[in-house]
């Protein structure tokens, strides 16, 4: 008794072999991109959260500068030279434009 | 290095100006035969060697409106001495002999490290002088650089227990200039300042003239020293009793800055059991002896009110800068300790706090190891910023907690009393909203820093999953795959910077409001009177020194 295997002439083994590792290819290239895609789509969804918490952080800044000083500052200025200051800390300067560097 | 921001108190102009290289500075015209004139009333510019540029507001409230004038010393004379310079030879190998200018005179011993100037409220002395001043300077500049000349040069070596050689010179300029007043200008006193080293020469003189002419004494009006260490120690030294320091101490006052090693050098004792007045400052920022730009041994740290008080802290008023100050003393005596079980014998205290300031190897340079010398420096330098640091959160603390009180005890208080709580009112709000910004800067940075660390753990996972899911595909063709799964594809850093960029110009806006607030705080009277226009041009001066205008 011996083996025929691999000796059918209708059986073209290491083309069955490369067709195999081709197909196991595609399937890793999708799987690799189906990866990326989910690391991409996550990586978005952080820059989401950065980009909340950068501008809760702006409104507490602007907050601070606008409202708590304003308020800390009552008794210490008095009539003009306290509202120069109010229309100081509530300008452009203390509202920081912080954005989220994740694309 | 940083000056005066005003010159509300005429004993730190004075101070200020026996240093070269200062606004209104007395050395250039030391060798002028007529009296110079000084008008501390005005604003003054001065650009540094350095190239730095600082201004400094006119003094308000001085006394002759902020006139003086600096006196000659005609006793001034150069002296030529010829030595041999063995490290310079001819071609025939033969040293060279060279020649040495100096100065000496009654004010002035340049190879002694005396520098003294005498000055004026009158052109000359005369009937009409009421006020005369001696401006005793320390060493020439300060800061890490000239700590480490301590070291080298025996002058300006004084930070001893011992009566030292230029207090000795001072005692004699004390005497001379007595003898010219009760001479002259029989209605006039003399009052003694001085800063760093200086102070220390101006009390062991004054000390000295106690000692050996009570008469003499009479005429020393006050005595007003700046960042110097307590000397009660070299005064028993000298043989004065503990009656007589308390009774030279009536005359004296010092303005020491909690964060300063100079300043809390010997000062382990009780504040009111040291030598003179002493008042812990409430310096303007929070920072060491080594800071380059913002020295605690330097002048900008006072911050002035228009009437020439620094603002000092209190059991009642930021009093963590007195614990401050005392855990810097305990601190600097501790570390003399541990330096002197290395074993090392006959070290100055001076030397020692100059070394400290050189590093690890300026104390090895005292003759202990390497390994000596990094513990004691390491666990200083690491005590050191401590201090400073809970003395910058604790004074957080205390503004957030008082800033309320205060303004409940405006609304109560009325005349000089509502001026001064306005007064540091507004300088707790000051201090608070750096503090405020300074913490919000350091958000932003720590929410930067999470997203990047994020977004570079995304990268990382992705990429190792990849490499170990890929079996069949050819590593070179994971890599291509992965070609554009990097970090600058999810990660802006032009955004990063420009985010950077606008957290930091915040903080920029928020110090210079705050020091328009010191300012303002400084001159409340004036600000109300003036209204909205003196606020903004105090705020536009301020941008201007912030760089924004």
């Amino acid at each position: 008794m011996y083996s025929t295997y691999g000796q059918s002439p209708y059986l073209n083994t290491s083309l069955l072999s490369q067709q195999f590792s081709e197909a196991m290819k595609a399937q890793e290239r999708h799987a690799i991109k189906a990866i990326l895609a989910a690391k991409k789509s996550k990586i978005k969804s952080k820059g989401v959260t950065l980009s909340e918490k950068l501008t809760m952080q702006t409104s507490k800044m602007k907050k601070f500068a606008g409202q708590t000083v304003v308020s800390n500052l009552k008794e210490g200025l008095t009539g003009q030279s306290a509202q120069a200051a109010e229309r100081q800390l509530t300008s452009r300067h203390f509202k920081p434009n912080l954005k989220s560097p994740i694309k | 290095m940083s000056d005066l921001f005003n010159y509300n108190n005429m004993y730190a102009n004075l101070s200020e100006s026996a240093y070269s290289d200062r606004p209104n500075n007395f050395p250039p015209n030391k060798y002028k035969n007529k009296e110079q004139v000084y008008d501390f009333s005005v604003d003054s510019v001065y650009r540094h060697k350095s190239g730095e540029v600082s201004s400094t507001k006119g003094g308000t409230h001085l006394p002759n409106k902020g006139i003086v004038y600096l006196q000659p010393d005609k006793t001034l004379e150069n002296k030529t001495e010829y030595y041999i310079d063995y490290s310079d030879t001819d071609f025939f190998g033969n040293p060279q002999a060279k020649k040495k200018n100096s100065q000496k005179g009654l004010l002035t011993d340049e190879k002694a490290g005396f520098n003294a100037y005498f000055v004026t409220d009158s052109p000359t002395l005369s009937q009409e002088t009421k006020q005369t001043y001696l401006a005793i300077r320390g060493s020439d500049g300060f800061g890490l650089n000239t700590l480490n000349d301590w070291v080298g040069n025996d002058a300006n070596f004084a930070l001893t227990n011992a009566y030292i050689p230029q207090a000795k010179l001072a005692n004699q300029a004390l005497v001379g200039k007595i003898k010219d007043i009760k001479r002259a200008a029989p209605n006039a006193t003399l009052d003694v300042t001085g800063h760093s080293l200086g102070t220390m020469v101006s009390a062991q003189a004054v000390a000295k003239l106690y000692q050996n002419d009570d008469k003499a004494f009479e005429k020393i009006g006050k005595v007003v020293l700046f960042d110097g260490p307590d000397v009660t120690q070299s005064l028993k030294q000298m043989g004065l009793s503990d009656k007589e320091i308390k009774a030279v101490g009536e005359k004296v006052t010092y303005y020491v800055n909690p964060f300063d090693m100079v300043s809390m050098l010997n000062r382990t004792a009780p504040y009111e059991a040291q030598f003179g007045k002493v008042n812990v400052i409430v310096p303007l920022n929070f920072s060491t002896t080594f800071d380059g730009a913002t020295s605690s041994h330097d002048f900008g740290e006072f911050q002035i009110d228009a009437h020439g008080n620094p603002l000092s802290a209190s059991e009642t008023f930021h009093p963590e800068m007195l614990t401050a100050g005392r855990k810097l003393a305990k601190l600097l005596d501790t570390t003399f300790s541990k330096v002197g079980a290395t074993g090392i014998k006959g070290v100055a205290t001076g030397v020692i706090l100059a070394a400290l300031s050189g590093g690890v190897g300026a104390l090895m340079a005292l003759g202990m190891s390497a390994l000596e010398a990094k513990a004691i420096y390491d666990d200083f330098n690491k005590a050191y910023k401590g201090i400073v640091a809970e003395a910058k959160q604790k004074a957080s603390a205390w503004n957030q907690t008082h800033i309320p009180d205060y303004q409940n005890r405006i609304r109560q208080a009325s005349g000089g009393q509502k001026i001064e709580l306005r007064a540091e009112l507004l300088q707790s709000v000051a201090q608070d909203a750096v503090f405020q910004s300074e913490a919000f800067v350091s958000e932003i940075k720590t929410i930067m820093n999470q997203g990047l660390e994020t977004v570079q753990k995304e990268i990382q996972e992705g990429h190792q999953a990849a490499h170990n899911l890929a079996t069949y595909l050819d590593s070179w063709e994971v890599n291509a795959l992965l070609a554009e799964f990097n970090l600058s594809a999810f990660w802006d850093s032009g955004l990063e910077s420009d985010t950077t960029r606008a957290a930091k110009a915040y903080l920029r806006e928020m110090s210079s409001v705050s020091a328009t607030l010191m300012q303002v705080s400084q001159h409340i009277e004036a600000v109300d009177s003036e209204g909205a226009s003196g606020f903004n041009q105090l705020m536009a001066e301020t941008q201007a020194n912030f760089g924004r205008r």
